[in-house]
C-alpha cells in the first residue's frame, strides 16, 4: 500500500472512530473526552510514525492536536447548534468531531509529508 | 557532511504520547479544581495575561528566542531528548517569569493579596505555561516545516549541480579539441619516435580508462586524482613541448583524503586554455597542499585572442564541492597569479 493510500485510510478510519466514540459515549456518565483524546493522540502517533517526524515535531503536534481537537470540537458543536437548532445535539458533536479529526489529520500530513526524492 | 539524524523509536514516541495524554488530562482536571476551590476562571486568567500587551509581546519574544537558540545551537538529529528537556525548562522559566511580573504589577496597582506565591500566582503561571507551550509548539512545527522545505531545495540544487557536472565531464571525455590535439601529437611522434608514440598511446588509453572507472563516483582519493593528472600533464607536455612546467608539492598526509574527480584536471585545462604557453613565456603551474586545501596556482599571461570565459568549469567544481563536502572553493586572482584552493576535508 502506498503512503498516500495509507494516509487516507488512517485519517478516515480515525475520523470514523471519533464519530462512533462521540455518538456512543458523549451522553454517558463516563463521557467521551478521555477516549477522544486517546484517539487523537493515537492518530498523530500513527501519522508521525508513517512519515518519521523528529521528536520536537511529535511533541508539538501531539500537544496542538490534543488541545485544538478539544477546543475546536466543543466550539464547533456549539456553532452548529446555533445555526441548526433543530438538529439533535449529539449529531452536532458527531459532525464536528469528524470534521475536526479530518482537519487535524490532513494538517499533520501537510506538515510531516516529504517531497519525493 | 550532513549530520546524521537519529530516528525516533516507537518506545520514545509512545512515551511522549503518554506524557502528552497525562498532561492533557491533568490540565483538564486542574481547570475545574481551581474553579471550584478558588473561584479562578481559566479563560479570565488567560485573557488578563494576554490583555497585558507588553507582557504578551515579551512572552512571544522570549519564546521566539528560546526556539531560535535551540534550533541554532542544539543539533536536531543527535540529541532530540536533550533539546526537548531544554525547551521544557525554558518554557517553565518563561511561564514563571511572566507570572512573577503579573504578580508584581497587581501588587503595585491593587491591595495586598497575602502570600506572593498564592494560588492566583500559580494559576497565572499555568495559564502562561499553556499559552507559551502552544506558541512554542507552533514555532517548532513551523521551523521543522521550513527545514524540510530547505532540505528538499538543497537536494534539488545538489541534483542539478551533479547533473551539470556529469554533463560537463561527459562533454570533456568527448572533447574533440583534446582528441584532435592528441592525435596530432601522436601523428608527429609516430613519424619521429615510435617508442614515445607507443608510450603516448598507453597514457591516452589510461586517461580514458580513468574516465570510465570514475563513472558516477562523487569523490576519489587525492592520490588517484594525482596519478590521473600526472598522465594528463604528460600528454600536455608532449603538445606544448617544454613550455608547460607543472610542479607537485604534496604532503603525504593528504594523499588519502577525498577530492572531486577530475577537479585538478579541469583546473589544468583552464590554465592552458586561458594563458599563453610558449617557450618564450612558459606556463608554470604549482600544485601544492596547505591548511587542508589543495592549491593550484599559475602565472597569469592571458592569450590575446580568446573566447570570453564563461567560468563553467569553476562553477561546476564549486557546485560539486558544496554538494558533496558542503565546503566552498576559494579563487584568488591577482595581477600576476591565479590561484584556486580546493578543500580536502579530513
Amino acid at each position: 500500500m502506498s503512503k498516500s493510500s495509507a494516509t487516507h485510510l488512517i485519517i478516515h478510519s480515525f475520523a470514523l472512530a471519533h464519530a462512533l466514540v462521540c455518538y456512543f459515549l458523549h451522553d454517558s456518565s463516563f463521557g467521551d473526552t478521555f477516549l477522544l483524546t486517546c484517539l487523537t493522540i493515537a492518530m498523530v502517533v500513527v501519522l508521525i510514525r508513517l512519515y518519521d517526524g523528529p521528536v520536537e515535531v511529535i511533541v508539538g503536534l501531539l500537544l496542538l492536536a490534543s488541545f485544538a481537537g478539544f477546543f475546536l470540537g466543543t466550539k464547533g458543536a456549539r456553532l452548529i447548534q446555533t445555526y441548526f437548532p433543530d438538529l439533535k445535539i449529539i449529531l452536532s458533536y458527531v459532525v464536528t468531531t469528524t470534521f475536526v479529526t479530518e482537519f487535524l489529520g490532513w494538517s499533520i500530513f501537510f506538515v510531516v509529508r516529504r517531497k519525493k526524492k | 557532511m550532513a549530520p546524521v539524524t537519529k530516528r525516533t523509536t516507537i518506545i520514545e514516541v509512545l512515551l511522549l504520547a503518554f506524557f502528552v495524554l497525562a498532561f492533557r488530562l491533568a490540565f483538564e482536571g486542574a481547570i475545574p479544581f481551581f474553579q471550584n476551590n478558588f473561584n479562578l476562571n481559566f479563560n479570565e486568567t488567560l485573557s488578563r495575561l494576554l490583555g497585558n500587551y507588553p507582557l504578551a509581546l515579551l512572552m512571544i519574544i522570549l519564546d521566539f528566542l528560546l526556539v531560535w537558540m535551540l534550533v541554532r545551537h542544539i543539533d536536531y538529529g543527535a540529541k532530540p531528548m536533550l533539546r526537548l528537556l531544554l525547551e521544557l525548562s525554558g518554557l517553565t522559566v518563561i511561564a514563571l517569569f511572566s507570572a512573577i511580573l503579573v504578580r508584581i504589577m497587581s501588587a503595585r496597582d491593587g491591595p495586598a493579596e497575602g502570600s506572593f506565591f498564592n494560588y492566583n500566582f500559580w494559576y497565572t503561571a499555568l495559564a502562561a505555561f499553556f499559552f507559551n507551550m502552544i506558541f512554542i509548539a507552533g514555532m517548532d512545527i513551523y521551523a521543522y516545516y521550513g527545514r524540510v522545505q530547505k532540505k528538499a531545495l538543497d537536494i534539488e540544487i545538489s541534483q542539478k549541480n551533479k547533473a551539470r557536472y556529469q554533463y560537463q565531464q561527459l562533454k570533456h571525455q568527448l572533447n574533440p579539441h583534446f582528441l584532435f590535439n592528441s592525435l596530432n601529437s601522436l601523428d608527429y611522434l609516430i613519424r619521429t619516435d615510435a617508442g614515445k608514440a607507443s608510450e603516448y598511446v598507453r597514457k591516452l588509453a589510461s586517461l580514458y580508462r580513468h574516465f570510465l572507472n570514475i563513472g558516477e563516483q562523487e569523490s576519489i582519493m587525492l592520490k588517484e586524482e594525482l596519478e590521473f593528472v600526472e598522465l594528463y600533464v604528460d600528454l600536455l607536455s608532449q603538445r606544448f613541448d617544454n613550455s608547460l612546467k607543472v610542479t607537485f608539492k604534496i604532503s603525504e598526509e593528504y594523499l588519502n583524503r577525498l577530492v572531486i574527480p577530475c577537479s585538478l584536471q579541469v583546473l589544468m585545462e583552464n590554465a592552458t586554455k586561458h594563458n599563453i604557453v610558449s617557450k618564450d613565456s612558459p606556463l608554470e603551474i604549482l600544485i601544492t597542499t596547505e591548511d587542508d586545501h589543495l592549491v593550484v596556482k599559475n602565472n597569469v599571461q592571458p592569450k590575446i585572442y580568446q573566447n570570453s570565459s564563461t567560468g563553467v568549469g569553476l562553477k561546476n567544481i564549486r557546485g560539486q564541492y558544496l554538494s558533496v563536502f558542503q565546503k566552498d572553493i576559494v579563487i584568488i586572482k591577482s595581477g600576476q597569479t591565479f590561484e584556486v584552493r580546493l578543500p580536502i576535508p579530513d
